[in-house]
């Protein structure tokens, strides 16, 4: 993260690490639900740095959250992430059932971008 | 939402047994009928669309047996593909239903919750939202619907006293502090010990006194008796407990209370009533 210029404090007010669990303490709000299941896909990409020191992701773990926090949308999702805007942020496609991927390096500039606006909102 | 999943729960292990069943069955290594392999495929995605999310994030199933159970379905769903062996099928199916019901079935039975019990508080304390004459009340009831239970009963509070400081003001400013000093003048007694007295004159100014001041004075003023002073006192409690992080548990058993406490002791008691000032 440190290549993206986030700093520990910004990270400090985006999660917490307890009990080897992490928890969000600032969460995406966009107004799209492909742009909600994109940055919660960053999200867990950094939850997974913190508790397994690799930003990868599991495609089923993002529907899983996206479903808890209203961003699902079944008929798009596996289709969100093969656009382009999103699909260049990993290193392959994610795909439904398929395995974790990780991020590329425009992934983790997204990631970067993702945490300093949420460390920034009110 | 408990029982819910419990009956999705059984219906996924009768299938993956079912499954099981029907590929020990089959002649030769290799499954190629449409049906083992469809209900294969249809176990995988009932588990991604309809289970794990409610399981990982409200029932906080602990995450290594999402993972491991996770793990299974995609094995599944890789193996529900024509012509892959029975023994894939076979070990998958046993991986899935192995201590299947301590895994997934007991946590969700030993959840505090089900929905059936759920808080929702209109139907636990009928007509509640007749009484949304204020924000207060109509935000509490919005966040106990979707589960802040401590954002609730913050807001809940909120709702309680506002009536209270509306009430107050209905009687005159003038009654309230007559019987602080009344109260403030008792020499044996429940209130022997109280010395406060209050001179308010506005109601920005009563809104500085402090709420445990104000349940005191409103039982001075015979609004309440002093058993439902004692239990606002708890009502307080609880909203502070929201308020203030801190080991005390606040829950939807507490929701429940706290409301039908204040909705019994305030919002519906006749001498608190607007009109009838």
């Amino acid at each position: 993260m440190q290549k993206t210029t986030v700093t520990e404090e910004q990270l400090r007010t985006v999660l917490t690490f307890e009990d080897d669990e992490v928890h969000f303490l600032k969460e995406p709000t966009p107004g799209k639900i492909a742009k909600g299941q994109t940055q919660w896909a960053l999200l867990l990409a950094l939850k997974s740095a913190i508790t397994s020191n690799t930003f990868s992701v599991d495609p089923e773990a993002v529907r899983s959250i996206c479903q808890e926090k209203g961003f699902y949308d079944k008929a798009n999702f596996a289709k969100n992430f093969k656009q382009e805007a999103t699909a260049k942020l990993f290193k392959k496609p994610l795909e439904p059932q398929g395995e974790p991927q990780a991020l590329s390096s425009d992934g983790l500039t997204a990631l970067g971008q993702l945490v300093k606006t949420l460390a920034g909102a009110s | 939402m408990k029982q819910e999943i419990l009956e999705k729960l059984a219906k996924l292990q009768a299938d993956l047994k079912d499954l099981r069943q029907q590929v020990t069955k089959l002649a030769g290594d290799r499954v190629s009928k449409a049906a083992p392999r469809q209900l294969a495929d249809a176990i995988a995605t009932r588990w991604v669309e309809d289970l794990r999310s409610p399981l990982e994030h409200k029932f906080q199933i602990p995450a290594k047996t999402i993972e491991e159970i996770s793990a299974g379905m995609k094995r599944l769903h890789i193996v529900s593909r024509p012509n892959n062996r029975k023994k894939s099928y076979l070990d998958a199916t046993k991986q899935l239903l192995h201590k299947f019901d301590d895994r997934l079935v007991l946590p969700i039975k030993q959840a505090a919750f089900d929905d059936a019990e759920d808080p929702d508080l209109q139907s636990v304390i009928p007509g509640l939202g007749d009484d949304a004459e204020s924000e207060y009340l109509r935000e509490a009831i919005d966040a106990a619907n979707a589960g802040f239970v401590r954002a609730a009963i913050v807001l809940g509070w909120c709702a309680a006293i506002d009536r209270i400081q509306r009430k107050v003001l209905a009687l005159g400013l003038g009654t309230f502090n007559k019987a602080s000093q009344a109260l403030k003048a008792q020499t044996s007694g429940k209130f022997k010990r109280w010395n406060k007295e209050f001179s308010v004159s506005t109601m920005s100014e009563l809104q500085t006194v402090f709420d445990t001041d104000l349940i005191v004075v409103m039982e001075g003023m015979e609004l309440i008796d002093g058993n439902q002073a004692a239990r606002l006192e708890v009502c307080f409690q609880y909203r502070n407990h929201s308020a203030h992080p801190g080991e005390a548990p606040i829950g939807k058993p507490h929701l429940v209370a706290f409301f039908s406490d204040i909705a019994q002791i305030i919002l519906r008691n006749p001498k608190l009533d607007l009109a009838s000032s």
